[in-house]
């Protein structure tokens, strides 16, 4: 391919991409899945058969069956009710954790890159230390410290995860600064500059897709262990995490307690990876496994 | 070599230092903690405390203090329970969790660059699926609920192995897959991906036009270069595990130094978790610090880079 | 009988964005004690045919899709890997190109060196090092002790590039194939290399075929020229034959840009436009669309290709009408 033949193809990068992805049957499983996890969360108060706080002592914790596909818990609280509202809650976290890290990310490392120099090099040495430091530990004496707040969780959270996205962005707007550098110094033709700029932010764009889809589920796992070791959110707001953490209590009377939240919990954990994964090769063959 | 080293151990002193400068200020701040005016503790561990870390003295000296006290190795005293020490506690949990984190990461090393070498050299036949999937069953299910079920299997239902405890090698199997499986699938991506970008080199073409039989090629001539990023992973991996380790603990009622940690978190015991965090990122560093140098030590390359 | 007797070797890579002919249809041959070199740019296929002689095509996606390569009788392309591996390294050895990325990081250069002596002529580890520090003195290089127990990226471009060719001549093979060996080196040091495989060739009758684009090297060590261009062989004979009287269009344009025959300040000749897209379909003369002297019509009509014309001595290039043209011209 000559040069012009390759830098015209810059367009169809997304094409391409989306071409490879559909091609991923793993990807799209798990595209579809994620859709339709989130579709039902986001119409849970619609169609939930119960209220997620409704007890029935009398009842207590039965097996699945036919007014409670997913069975009761020892409060006879219907499960599939409550695993609708905690698929809120922790997609929820996911989502907004994930946000705030990005945020972070994205600011921290296009102002690190933009204004180059001592600034650049005082903030990723910040981020490079940040990689170090123990921050489960810190995120959990914050909890201690403050409480079991949810903002603070999504916060903690997400104060956590931002610094692979700092770096990754940095580096792209470091390489969009050389660009510019380099074509004052050969000016180039203004097309030529234009579709340059477009790959670098094009490419920009597709890290953050990728590391949100990867960071989503590493969110809402970090937050179900969080849960479990009984830091996480308080009942009667339940994530999946903390119905897996009640249910285990009770394990081997009622495995259906734990096993239903546990199974639907981990298929949406495949399917962002799958799908992250998918993305990742669709986006960015060199990093392929091919 | 010997100039990285030192120069690595330098630069990760400050980290300890920020580690409790940060513990410390967050104890300050916390709300019925030991610096709070609203006193919760009884008397005596208050008079403790107080005659501890100078509480009638300006923040700065507190803090030299307690930075001197940390330094010569003393941890502090617990606030919840009169006569405990920090180090106690420390001394009875971390060898059990030592003892976990080493037989969990074995596990994770050895499954997962077995499984990563296979499906690299039988790149996109079944021998690579079926590693990589069950790899990807290993991310994916959290140990939150791997353990539990696996239990649920082994312990309750076939009666093979004890549900919870630590004592013989059958109460430690469960607790290290669970804890090992995330990484042993992390370390098998690495490793595919790694043997993949060194089989398609200049020098494997070299080896093999010089006669090399491909058990060597992969052995001698590939498997260094992909360990390479194996072992830049390692420092990552033990933070996980230690993560990790603190709910495995709790699944299998393991008397280590996560279940310490947490049971003083929930007691809202400040300068148990001051301590132990200070211990927690000890022994990070450490870690990554010896993950870094291995690195370079692997890699003739860099290890002459740096020698300059 | 000829050591290596090539004959219609057909390599095809097979990629998503169509099927590329690398290597569509070449057939020569090389004895003992001959050296043949293969000339051509970047594509023509020269890299890829050595590679499907040794076994060294990376498939997938790359074919050795037909023909047949008889080295001492036997037909390399349709052995089995361990057969192949009996013969790499040790009888049939191979040159590479890029010095910087063709010696393991990992390994040092003592163990690279010695590894086909261990594999081929099971010498003791001892035995071995010694024939490795002889092989570098050989190649010119000095402090010989300290360099086997050094690391690669410790060596210059020009040193490795003297380990490869040491590591290739270690075992003596029968067979040595260059692959632009002197192309990343400096002059002096190319002369030395040269001299270098020469000697080996005379003491042991080695057949050499030497790969490169730099007609001043072929000129000083091939008897035998193959002119290679998009796969196809357009013109082959004795060295002096070729030079003295290159027929194709091609081998004329590229005596003709070579740049010590102009004169300083002169503009240089080259020849127009990129070699053609192997993945499509090329009928006729694959050098048409560059041809300066094309009768057209002929070019792409003719449906002989490669048909080879004799002119005598071994000396044979693609017929067409316009090499016809220019040899009724020639002979007037």
């Amino acid at each position: 391919m000559s040069q012009t033949e390759f830098i015209e193809k810059g367009n169809s990068l997304w094409q391409d991409a989306f071409y490879r992805l559909k091609k991923n049957k793993l990807a799209m499983f798990g595209f579809v899945f994620v859709s339709i996890v989130i579709l039902l969360a986001i119409i849970t108060p619609l169609i939930a058969p119960y209220s997620y706080q409704e007890q029935n002592l009398i009842l207590g914790a039965v097996p699945p069956n036919g007014d409670h596909w997913f069975g009761t818990d020892t409060l006879g609280r219907d499960l599939l009710t409550r695993v609708l509202y905690g698929g809120r809650i922790s997609l929820m976290v996911g989502f907004v954790a994930t946000f705030v890290s990005l945020v972070i990310g994205v600011l921290w490392g296009t102002i690190a890159g933009f204004l180059g120099g001592k600034v650049d090099s005082v903030m990723m040495r910040i981020v490079d230390i940040m990689f170090s430091l123990p921050f489960i530990l810190f995120v959990i004496m914050l909890m201690v410290v403050f409480g079991r707040n949810i903002f603070l969780i999504f916060i903690a959270i997400g104060a956590v995860e931002w610094l692979p996205m700092a770096r990754i962005v940095r580096s792209q707007v470091v390489n969009l600064r050389k660009q510019e550098f380099v074509e004052a110094c050969f000016s180039l033709g203004f097309s030529k500059r234009r579709i340059i700029l477009k790959h670098l932010i094009l490419n920009v764009l597709g890290q953050i897709i990728i590391y949100t889809s990867l960071t989503i589920p590493s969110v809402m796992l970090f937050e179900s262990f969080l849960s479990y070791l009984g830091l996480g959110i308080q009942p009667p707001m339940s994530s999946w995490g903390s119905l897996i953490s009640s249910g285990v209590e009770t394990m081997e009377e009622f495995p259906w307690l734990f096993l239903f939240p546990g199974v639907v919990f981990t298929l949406t954990l495949f399917s962002l990876n799958f799908l992250g994964d998918g993305l990742r090769d669709a986006l960015d063959p060199r990093a392929s496994k091919d | 070599m010997l100039k990285y080293s030192i120069k690595r151990l330098l630069e990760s002193l400050p980290v300890l230092l920020i580690v409790v400068i940060i513990s410390f200020t967050l104890m300050k701040v916390a709300p019925g903690g030991p610096f709070d005016s609203e006193k919760t503790a009884p008397i005596e561990v208050q008079k403790e405390i107080a005659k501890m870390y100078k509480l009638d003295q300006p923040v700065y000296i507190q803090f030299k203090d307690y930075l001197f006290n940390v330094l010569k190795g003393d941890l502090g005293v617990s606030y919840k329970y009169p006569g405990r020490t920090v180090n106690e506690l420390i001394a009875k949990g971390l060898p059990i969790t030592f003892e976990l984190g080493f037989y969990a990461l074995s596990y994770a090393i050895l499954i997962g660059v077995l499984f990563g070498v296979i499906a690299a050299i039988r790149k996109n036949t079944m021998l690579d699926y079926i590693p990589m999937s069950t790899a990807m069953i290993g991310v994916c299910v959290p140990s939150l609920l791997m353990g539990p079920s696996l239990v649920l299997v082994f312990s309750l239902w076939m009666g093979w192995l004890p549900v919870s405890g630590w004592d013989t090698w059958q109460h430690k199997l469960l607790p290290s897959l669970t804890l090992g499986s995330a990484y042993a699938a992390y370390i098998a991506r690495i490793t595919r991906g790694g043997m993949l970008d060194v089989l398609v080199q200049d020098y494997i073409r070299t080896a093999r036009a010089k006669g090399v039989a491909e058990k060597w090629i992969i052995i001698r001539h590939s498997l260094k270069g992909a360990l390479t990023t194996v072992v830049a992973y390692l420092g990552p991996a033990v933070a996980g595990l230690l993560t990790g380790s603190f709910v495995v603990e709790k699944i299998f009622q393991i008397p280590g130094m996560g279940r310490y940690y947490i049971q003083a978190a929930f007691n809202r015991d400040y300068t148990m978790i001051m301590g132990m965090t200070i211990m927690f990122s000890f022994l990070l560093i450490t870690f990554n610090y010896i993950a870094d140098v291995l690195a370079i030590a692997m890699n003739p390359k860099l290890s002459f880079e740096n020698k300059k | 009988m000829a050591l290596l007797e090539v004959n219609d070797l057909r390599t095809y890579f097979y990629t998503r964005s169509g099927v590329f002919k690398a290597v569509d249809g070449i057939s020569f041959d090389v004895s003992k004690g001959e050296t043949l070199g293969i000339v051509g740019e970047s594509g023509s296929g020269k890299s890829v045919s050595s590679y499907s002689l040794m076994g060294l095509v990376p498939s997938p996606p790359g074919k050795v899709v037909s023909g047949t390569a008889l080295f001492d009788g036997q037909d390399l392309l349709k052995m089995n890997s361990s057969q192949l591996q009996k013969i790499r390294g040790k009888r049939m050895s191979m040159i590479f190109q890029d010095p910087m990325t063709c010696l393991n990081p990992f390994l040092k250069i003592g163990f690279q060196l010695i590894e086909p002596l261990l594999i081929h002529d099971k010498l003791s580890k001892k035995e071995a090092m010694k024939k490795a520090e002889q092989a570098l003195e050989d190649v010119g290089i000095t402090d010989v002790k300290k360099r086997l127990n050094a690391y690669p990226h410790e060596f210059s471009g020009g040193m490795r590039q003297r380990v490869m060719i040491a590591m290739a001549l270690i075992t003596e093979p029968e067979l040595l194939i260059a692959d632009e060996p002197t192309t990343a080196l400096d002059v002096t040091v190319q002369a030395q290399i040269l001299d270098l495989i020469n000697d080996l060739q005379k003491r042991k009758n080695t057949a050499v075929i030497f790969i490169t684009h730099d007609l001043g090297v072929i000129a000083r060590v091939a008897d035998k020229v193959n002119v290679m261009y998009a796969g196809q062989i357009l013109e082959s004979g004795s060295a002096d034959a070729v030079f003295d009287q290159p027929t194709h269009a091609y081998t004329r344009a590229l005596l003709k840009s070579i740049p010590s025959r102009f004169e300083k300040g002169e503009t240089l000749y080259s020849i127009e436009g990129l070699p053609p897209n192997l993945s499509k379909e090329l009928p006729g003369c694959r050098f048409q669309y560059r041809c300066t002297q094309k009768q057209k019509d002929h070019c792409w009509k003719d449906a002989r290709f490669p048909e080879y014309a004799d002119l005598g001595q071994g000396h044979q290039v693609q017929s067409c009408a316009c090499t016809a043209e220019y040899l009724k011209e020639a002979q007037k």
